[in-house]
């Protein structure tokens, strides 16, 4: 369902447009933290975020991954204006088109990495034997298939981060959408992990959006937005672009410090 | 979905075994006591139907007894009351009164245990006997049934002629079941281990097994089965006791008889023929009002039990409805991460309900296994005969999911209206 709203006209894939949003804290204190945002990207497109902590990176991050609801502003989704979808059918967009990363992993306890990876594919209803066999080609993908039977307790960071990317690609979304992925990571495995996220945007086509506060990761990237106290005061192409994919409203900023 | 919702909440559970099997008491003691009433009450029932069916449902008992509610009675020395009994004289009026709704009646007078051994020389040939002396009612009142010959004539009841009739255990034992051997034979009886008379074999009837049981452990073969005389034979060769007359009968009640009410009538109709003795009273009795009073008593004690039961389960399922709540916020990540991967709230609902569910399910095993044990060692302590209900393992499946789905549905039901990001930010 395209919806013919004025304001959305590219073919990009998320398009944000006076994006706001505020917490209600006690009665009447409200506290702004985005004010405004306006974002497009493109299909295939490897966008960072930066920015001082607390400056909303994750906010908007979790409304882009419709987890939470803008205040005020318009959101479109490959076309679909989300704000006229129910949740449930929410639930099914973020099932089957977006894939979280967190800094955290969050695996399920107790349950094996296979099982973690099959989780999305669940709650898509795809078959046991199906799910079985597209885990263990995901785990394979990230290195982990002899690591498929072990519980999250039993495997390293940047092994967890791993299963947690195999997990994000499960029902092969078209948004991968990571929240400091490297985060709680040492450089040596944030790298491998950051080049998994190359593999994908470049063997798989995946449109991946990076929260990072790391300089040079996010120079890796396609293009690099800096928010700060939830503006988006700069937008800067970055220097290892692999498709080549113009950003809209961007400008080139190159000798700016990120 | 279904089956991994089952193994997740099984791993859930099995994490915590401690928690799991505390929580599990409360449903445990609930499903054990629910068993155990239905075990044990369905025990009595049985015993009270085959007491009934021994008994005839048409039947009315009639007995009197020195009245010990009565201070005067109870000062007495026993056998110092002065004797009554129901006159011919009282029998005949009442018969006469009643003579519609009365089909028989019944008199029995034992006389003696004994054990016939018709040759010295082959002690292993025998047959034990207890002599009891009947009247041509109590055929009918409690339903003999004859196999070969007859019940005695006439003459043979008035005169109390030594004329038996026997069982097809007595036959089997002394005759090899040959009951046209065994009519007409005459067999040497031993009263009381003093006199010997001698008996004709008149008639063989059908013992029955059911009505009467036979002693756990006993052969077939050393069963002590009836031996009927003639009443009178039976009283005449106990003086003592022919001055007693008739103290307890029983009628047998025509068809549609309202056997309570009738016993009521009878009751007040001896009664007033005895109202010069005020030191007796008499009793009526009827297999209706037998049930209708085991009844009440099973009634109350099922009340009371199941009164626990349901306390029990109540705690259990608060105990259960605690234990999810505490372990949905323990989850919450988990529950958040869910949601983030698109798990719709139906699927987180039914999760946590699966996992109440089977955690009631588990508690209503174990119950049903601990209230058929204690089932069954209430029953042996009680005397009756324990018999595992079908319906109890539905009851302990019924119950348990019941309890699962009821007492989950809340916290479940809270899990599933979680916001995601406060769920993924909880720490
Ligand atoms: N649920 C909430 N209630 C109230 N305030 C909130 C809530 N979530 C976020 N905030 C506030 O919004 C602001 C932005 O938070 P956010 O988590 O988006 O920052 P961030 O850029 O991701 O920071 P970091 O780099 O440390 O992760 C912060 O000031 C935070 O206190
Ligand atoms: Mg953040």
């Amino acid at each position: 369902m395209r919806n013919d709203n004025a304001g959305w006209t590219g073919n990009s894939i998320i398009h944000l447009e006076g994006i706001t949003k505020s917490f209600y804290l006690g009665t009447d204190h409200e506290l702004e933290v985005l004010h405004g945002i306006g974002l497009e990207v493109n299909d295939g497109e490897f966008v960072s975020i930066v920015g001082e902590s607390g400056s909303g990176k994750s906010t908007l991050m979790n409304i882009i991954g419709l987890l939470d609801h803008a205040t005020s502003g318009r959101y479109f989704m490959e076309g679909v204006d989300i704000s006229a979808v129910r949740e449930s059918a929410l639930c099914t967009i973020r099932n089957r088109q977006i894939g979280f990363v967190f800094q955290t992993y969050n695996l399920i306890p107790r349950t094996s990495a296979q099982k973690n990876v099959e989780m999305p594919m669940l709650y898509a209803g795809v078959r046991p034997q199906e799910r079985a066999e597209r885990a263990m080609a995901l785990l394979q993908m990230v290195g982990m298939e002899d690591r498929a039977k072990h519980n999250p307790d039993e495997l390293s960071g940047g092994q967890r981060q791993r299963v947690a990317i195999a997990r994000a690609m499960a029902n092969d979304p078209a948004i991968i959408l990571a929240d400091e992925p490297t985060g709680a990571l040492d450089s040596r495995t944030g790298r491998s992990v950051m080049d998994l996220f190359h593999r994908l945007h470049e063997e798989e086509g995946k449109t991946i959006i990076l929260i990072t506060h790391s300089k040079p990761l996010a120079e890796e990237t396609d293009r690099i937005l800096t928010l700060i106290d939830g503006r988006i005061t700069r937008e800067q192409q970055g220097p290892f672009r692999a498709h080549g994919v113009p950003a809209p409203d961007s400008e080139t900023l190159d000798s700016d410090p990120v | 979905m279904f089956f991994e919702n089952i193994k997740l909440a099984v791993s859930s559970l099995f994490a915590n075994k401690l928690r799991t099997f505390l929580t599990m008491l409360g449903i445990i003691i609930g499903i054990t006591s629910v068993i155990a009433i239905k075990t044990v009450g369905n025990a009595m029932t049985d015993s009270v139907q085959e007491q009934m069916s021994a008994f005839g449902v048409n039947n009315v008992s009639i007995s009197m007894y020195p009245d010990f509610n009565n201070t005067e009675v109870s000062n007495m020395d026993y056998d110092s009351i002065p004797k009554e009994q129901f006159t011919q004289e009282m029998l005949q009026d009442m018969l006469k009164t009643y003579s519609s709704q009365i089909t028989a009646l019944s008199v029995e007078q034992f006389l003696s245990s004994s054990k016939v051994v018709p040759d010295p020389d082959v002690p292993e040939v025998y047959a034990n006997i207890d002599i009891d002396g009947v009247n041509s009612g109590y055929f009918t009142a409690e339903n003999i049934t004859m196999i070969d010959g007859k019940i005695f004539d006439k003459n043979a009841f008035e005169n109390g002629s030594f004329q038996a009739i026997v069982s097809d255990f007595f036959v089997n034992n002394l005759y090899g079941g040959d009951t046209k051997k065994a009519l007409g034979k005459q067999v040497d009886v031993t009263v009381n281990d003093e006199t010997t008379e001698t008996y004709t074999i008149v008639g063989v009837y059908r013992y029955d097994v059911s009505k009467m049981g036979i002693g756990e452990g006993t052969a077939t073969k050393d069963v002590s089965t009836n031996f009927f005389v003639p009443y009178k034979n039976a009283v005449d060769q106990q003086p003592e006791r022919q001055k007693l007359g008739i103290t307890n009968f029983t009628l047998v009640t025509s068809a549609g008889t309202d056997t309570m009410a009738f016993a009521d009538d009878v009751k007040q109709f001896l009664t007033d023929r005895l109202q010069e003795n005020t030191l007796y009273t008499v009793d009526a009795f009827s297999m209706q009002s037998m049930v209708e009073e085991s009844k009440k008593t099973m009634d109350s004690l099922t009340l009371a039990i199941t009164a626990i039961a349901a306390i029990a389960l109540l705690v259990g399922g608060i105990g259960v409805m605690n234990i999810m709540t505490v372990s949905i916020t323990e989850r919450t990540r988990e529950i958040g991460t869910r949601k983030a991967l698109g798990a719709q709230n139906s699927a987180i609902r039914g999760q946590f309900i699966t996992e109440a569910v089977i955690l009631c399910l588990v508690g209503g095993l174990f119950g049903m296994i601990d209230g058929i044990i204690v089932g069954y060692v209430a029953c042996h302590f009680m005397g009756y005969v324990a018999k595992v209900p079908l319906s109890s393992v539905l009851i302990a499946f019924g119950f348990s999911t019941a309890i699962g789905v009821f007492f989950g549905y809340y916290p479940a039901s809270k899990a599933a209206r979680m916001d995601p990001i406060e769920a993924l930010r909880y720490e």
